[in-house]
């Protein structure tokens, strides 16, 4: 009785686990290009960040401030979860809140996922089709 | 590169192999035996990066790497044990699927990307704990005074690896899972058959870890060395190898997660309750406890207490009806709450042996008081407790379930008692 109940649950527990993964969506065989590619309907809101991150991280000088978001209406906001990835994916920067770009010590660099980022402060060095770059002007 | 941070983290497991030579360890299964050197490796190896920051002396794999490899020479090799290939088959079963699981990204944890991933990247640039990058008030969403097993076990591996990369943590998962099951049916094979009990535990983690988005985080890697702990004290306590290993674990776990210091007050205060030895008790949290005496102060030192202090902080509890719906609503894992059913109906069918499963019942009521407790009194961030219970519910309480399959393992009948 006890193993044919514990061989029953298991197998109902599969198929749940079976049901449950085959919710991430397609395609089931193929190597995914982030992490978070699965993990639930929709785009995870960090995939972005994490195709665009790699490649910026290449352009920015080891030491340098940066700060990473969406831009709401091309402008920055808190924008916690872009921020902490940015910190995960560039451990060689020094990586500063978003708001720090309405600051008087404003970020050397400013990564917007998505849309354009708008701020007379800054122009734009670099376009990708995940989001841009942008470096303060008086930097150069 | 995620290939040489899963060898490296893996690779702990040597020198672990210490343990083996205290009874009844040599006469688990070698699957078993590799699980329990892992679990004990994850806290030798993490425990020396931690002194050596507190220290000031800069990790190296140069000077790291032998020191993981000589507790191995004090090994005894295992007696040959019977093979149980249907046990092991569903354990791996369970396991690969986690694996297809976590490789093609469908049960990622967003804590690896904010939280786990960039401490693990930080401390292995720096070489020690960062406590500069802890400390700065731009990175207060750190949780700096969290305990710091976790980063410093990534870190490690980035450290070999040349680079911190998010695809290594999520392949341990299967790992992790696999050697939770291997541990219970290592114990649990000194006393009784229990070749079903593993396979259901594997079972109901491989759900629970996809449904709840936990791999990666800390959740798979605590749940290991609590299952370790409760199968040790359940199944081996009054022997040298058994006290030995629940202590190990129960530090482990301690300086796993702040819940984790929570569990070994429950362990400890529930095999209390079933054994009457209250000194032996006490000797196997020791470890625990020095753990936590001297990672707290050290980040008091340095100016990172958060969590720790918001515990003793006064709180006004959220209300108790919205929690409580909150919390049976998460619990149904969108299943029916098919692994609660599933545990419970096991339990049920193991009526007449359920005395010996006292010790893992009582750890699961207690885990789930405590639960309880944390969410009406939300102590490490401002969230409001439902918004909080959305976030985590769904992994902290695959506790609760996984000390239940630990209680189905001992409520099988005895064949044979460890000496």
């Amino acid at each position: 009785m006890r193993r044919s109940v514990i061989a029953v649950a298991s197998v109902l527990l599969a198929l749940a686990l079976a049901m449950r993964l085959r919710s991430g969506g397609p395609p089931f065989f193929a190597r995914p290009a982030t992490i978070v590619d699965h993990v639930g309907p929709g785009e995870h809101s960090q995939r972005a960040a994490l195709i665009l991150l790699p490649r910026i991280a290449s352009l920015l000088p080891a030491g340098a401030t940066v700060t990473c978001f969406r831009p709401i209406d091309g402008r920055s906001h808190d924008d916690g979860e872009s921020y902490l990835t940015a910190i995960s994916m560039l451990p060689r920067q020094h990586v500063r809140p978003p708001l720090a770009t309405s600051s008087n010590d404003k970020p050397r660099f400013v990564v917007a996922i998505g849309s354009a980022f708008v701020d007379p402060a800054y122009r734009e060095v670099s376009a990708f089709p995940e989001g841009r770059l942008y470096e303060r002007a008086a930097s150069r | 590169m995620t290939a040489s941070w899963l060898i490296a983290v893996l690779a702990v497991a040597i020198s672990g192999t210490a343990v083996w030579r205290f009874e009844p360890l040599p006469r688990m299964p070698l699957p078993s035996r590799l699980s329990i050197a892992f679990v004990a490796g994850s806290l030798y190896v993490t425990t020396l990066m931690f002194a050596a920051s507190a220290a000031g002396i800069r990790w190296s794999p140069f000077w790291i790497a032998p020191l993981v490899i000589l507790p191995a020479f004090a090994v005894r090799r295992g007696e040959r044990s019977t093979a149980d290939r249907a046990t092991w088959l569903g354990i791996g079963a369970f396991a690969a699927i986690t694996l297809y699981g976590t490789a093609t990204a469908r049960e990622t944890c967003a804590d690896l990307l904010y939280f786990w991933g960039p401490k693990a990247a930080r401390f292995a640039a720096a070489r020690g704990i960062d406590v500069a990058f802890l400390a700065d008030p731009e990175h207060v969403l750190m949780h700096s005074d969290y305990p710091p097993l976790v980063p410093l076990l990534y870190g490690w591996g980035a450290l070999v690896a040349g680079g911190f990369g998010a695809w290594g943590p999520l392949l341990l998962t299967a790992f992790l899972l696999a050697a939770a099951a291997a541990v219970v049916h290592g114990f649990a094979s000194l006393r009784t058959g229990a070749a079903g009990a593993p396979i259901l535990l594997a079972a109901v983690l491989a759900f629970t870890f996809a449904e709840g988005l936990a791999a990666g985080a800390a959740e798979p890697l605590l749940i290991l060395f609590e299952v370790t702990a409760i199968s040790a004290l359940t199944f081996a306590a009054e022997t040298p190898g058994g006290a030995a290993v629940a202590s190990i674990a129960l530090a482990a776990a301690a300086m796993t997660k702040v819940e984790g210091a929570a569990f070994v007050a429950i362990a400890i205060v529930a095999w209390m309750l079933v054994s009457r030895r209250l000194v032996r008790a006490l000797a196997i949290a020791l470890p625990a406890g020095l753990l936590l005496a001297a990672w707290i102060p050290f980040a008091a030192a340095h100016g990172l207490l958060d969590s720790y202090s918001r515990a003793t902080a006064a709180q006004a509890a959220a209300p108790l009806g919205t929690v409580l719906r909150a919390l049976v609503t998460t619990a149904s894992y969108h299943a029916l709450y098919l692994p609660w059913i599933a545990l419970f109906a096991a339990l049920a069918a193991s009526l007449r042996h359920l005395s010996h499963a006292k010790l893992p019942l009582l750890a699961a009521a207690g885990s789930l008081a405590a639960i309880l407790y944390f969410y009406l009194h939300p102590y490490s961030h401002g969230a409001d407790a439902v918004t909080w219970i959305v976030w985590s519910a769904e992994r902290v309480l695959i506790t609760p379930l996984a000390l239940l399959a630990v209680a189905v393992a001992a409520a099988e009948a005895p064949e044979k008692r460890d000496r």
